[in-house]
């Protein structure tokens, strides 16, 4: 009876295991083209990389240790969120703050907006790619 | 080099670890079970000399952090040129068998899928990766960083052993490099494995081999598909393991001493590790306080002060830099169950786990019919019900708070329940196995 349950057991978890495998191998072959919220990308995912192209042009041209203001859109699932995080994530040598925090406004040395326009008179554009624009944010 | 660096720095940890193998390793445990135990004890040592480091306000560079393992290592070697003999008689594994196999197949198809970086955890972005690297390029635990208001998605407030040794194998190697962080994950789920093993030494072939395949394949199969490779629930799951072979035997000073590094590993790993931490020491105090009639100040020390060792400067910093986050804890709300058990029923339902929270189910048969693994289901069910008692207090949004962490945390719990299951079921009455090979 015991040599049964295990037995059972084993078959169980190795066809669920075998299963999880498959999943995840072709999910990783269709990883280019997977398109998901923020909410639920991955490394290796295009959108991602793409952010990660932006922040690659503002890696460049910020000093390290700087107050960066990340923007992009809202949308389901906390989208603006979930890209903020990424954004801090990809940009570990910088203090990144979501427009929306009280000290945002007032720390806030650079701004970088992500598929979203933003206008405000303190900011001055720096550079730019499509759908990724920075810009130096004037001290008041 | 990264990738190097996160390959050595674990068996320079083990080495380091070795150094207390006279008082770590008991009579009957097994090569694989005592590198888990070393890895543990120089993971410990490592947490403590960087906490030491931050406090003295000396940032971490490659030759400080290399410096105690060079000293360690050096030890080490003398310490077996002494004795001209392994370390205490360690036996290597000698009666391999298809399960072993089994196991090392699933560790395998793990590495191989974390390597990608694919099956990365989430939480790899919003805190433990981010933490890791900026700890790298602050060349410390970045408090300031830590502690600013925006930050409270890194969850600032919880003990920081997995970016400090993301950030250390950075600083060996040559850089932060996600896939390679991944590899610290394969290398608690393969320790995890080595005291499977032992916990499971003493019963019959069949049964030792079922039980290492089966937490293998369930815990790679969850690995994959609830993507938790970079998450710190490995190591929780690990020291929890690390602790079932000193559980399930009487209680005796190697054990106590097993109990409390693994008491502080996870109290070094993880907020939830500190409760974990706690459970186990308190668990093997009371074994032996029922044991012998009175409490060995000997045996209390083995087992608390490890753990003490992390958690004291884990409360000073945390209070000194205010990283305590207002929703971690609030006022116990009852009416949070409407919601809360709903979602917990939709979290043992999760199809990542195929079923096998059902292991849960083993607790009361564990807990009230089995004397042997009485301990591990005491611990196991003391960590559920203090998730079940943060759930009730968090102000947040319960059921997204339930959905998002129960199915994870039960990866902390169900390696062990199975390995305890399998212990059970092969010796109902908890006596001594008939089937000893």
């Amino acid at each position: 009876m015991r040599r049964l349950i295990l037995g059972f057991l084993l078959c169980w978890v190795g066809f669920s295991f075998l299963a999880e495998v498959k999943k995840a191998v072709a999910s990783y072959d269709a990883r280019q083209r997977t398109w998901e919220t923020p909410a639920f990308w991955r490394l290796g995912m295009p959108q991602p990389d793409r952010l990660e192209l932006c922040l690659a042009g503002v890696r460049e041209r910020v000093p390290a240790g700087s107050f960066v203001v990340f923007a992009s859109p809202s949308g389901a699932q906390g989208a603006e969120f979930y890209r903020w995080r990424w954004a801090a994530y990809l940009l570990p040598e910088h203090h990144v703050i979501p427009p929306s925090h009280r000290q945002a406004g007032s720390l806030a040395q650079y701004f970088v907006t992500y598929d979203v326009r933003v206008e405000n008179p303190r900011i001055e554009p720096m550079w730019r790619r499509p759908g990724c624009r920075l810009y130096r944010v004037r001290q008041p | 080099m990264t990738l190097l660096a996160a390959a050595l720095l674990p068996v320079a940890l083990a080495l380091a670890g070795s150094l207390l193998s006279r008082h770590l390793a008991a009579a009957g445990d097994g090569a694989l079970h005592r590198v888990t135990l070393y890895t543990l004890a120089g993971a410990v040592g490592f947490h403590l000399w960087v906490t030491l480091l931050d406090l003295a306000g000396l940032p971490w560079s490659p030759l400080l952090l290399a410096a105690p393992f060079a000293l360690l290592l050096a030890l080490f070697g003398l310490e077996v040129l002494r004795r001209r003999r392994s370390p205490a008689g360690a036996r290597l594994p000698s009666d391999l068998g298809w399960g072993d196999g089994a196991a090392l197949f699933a560790l395998t198809v793990f590495a191989l899928l974390a390597l990608t970086a694919w099956i990365a955890t989430p939480d790899f972005i919003y805190h433990w990766g981010v933490k890791g690297h900026r700890f790298e390029l602050a060349r410390g635990v970045d408090y300031g960083y830590l502690a600013a208001g925006w930050n409270w998605a890194l969850h600032p407030d919880y003990p920081n052993l997995l970016p400090e040794l993301f950030a250390a194998t950075a600083l060996l190697g040559d850089g932060f490099d996600a896939p390679a962080m991944m590899l610290w994950s394969v290398v608690f789920f393969g320790l995890m494995l080595g005291s499977a093993r032992q916990a499971l030494r003493e019963e019959s072939r069949f049964s030792r081999q079922a039980g290492l395949a089966l937490v293998a394949l369930a815990a790679a199969m969850f690995g994959i598909g609830h993507l938790a490779a970079g998450a710190a629930d490995w190591m929780l799951a690990l020291a929890l393991m690390a602790a079932l072979p000193a559980l399930l035997r009487p209680p005796d000073p190697a054990g106590d001493l097993q109990i409390g590094v693994a008491a502080a590993f996870a109290a070094a790993a993880k907020i939830e590790g500190i409760p974990l931490a706690a459970f186990l020491v308190l668990t093997q105090l009371a074994r032996r306080a029922l044991a012998a009639r009175r409490m060995d100040p000997w045996a209390a020390s083995r087992l608390v002060l490890p753990g003490a060792l992390v958690v004291l400067p884990w409360v000073f910093q945390t209070l000194r830099h205010g990283l305590i986050q207002p929703f971690t804890s609030g006022g116990f709300e009852i009416s949070r169950a409407g919601k809360i058990f709903p979602a917990l029923l939709e979290s043992l339902a999760v199809p990542s786990w195929h079923g096998l929270t059902a292991a849960a189910l083993l607790l009361p048969p564990l807990l009230a019919l089995h004397r042997r693994t009485r301990p591990l289901a005491l611990v196991a069910a003391l960590q559920l019900t203090f998730y079940l008692y943060a759930y009730f207090t968090a102000p947040v949004d319960t059921r997204y708070y339930v959905i998002s962490s129960f199915p994870r945390l039960l990866l902390q719990v169900i390696p062990a329940l199975l390995v305890a299951g399998v212990a059970a079921l092969a010796r109902p009455t908890g006596g001594p196995s008939s089937h000893s090979s």
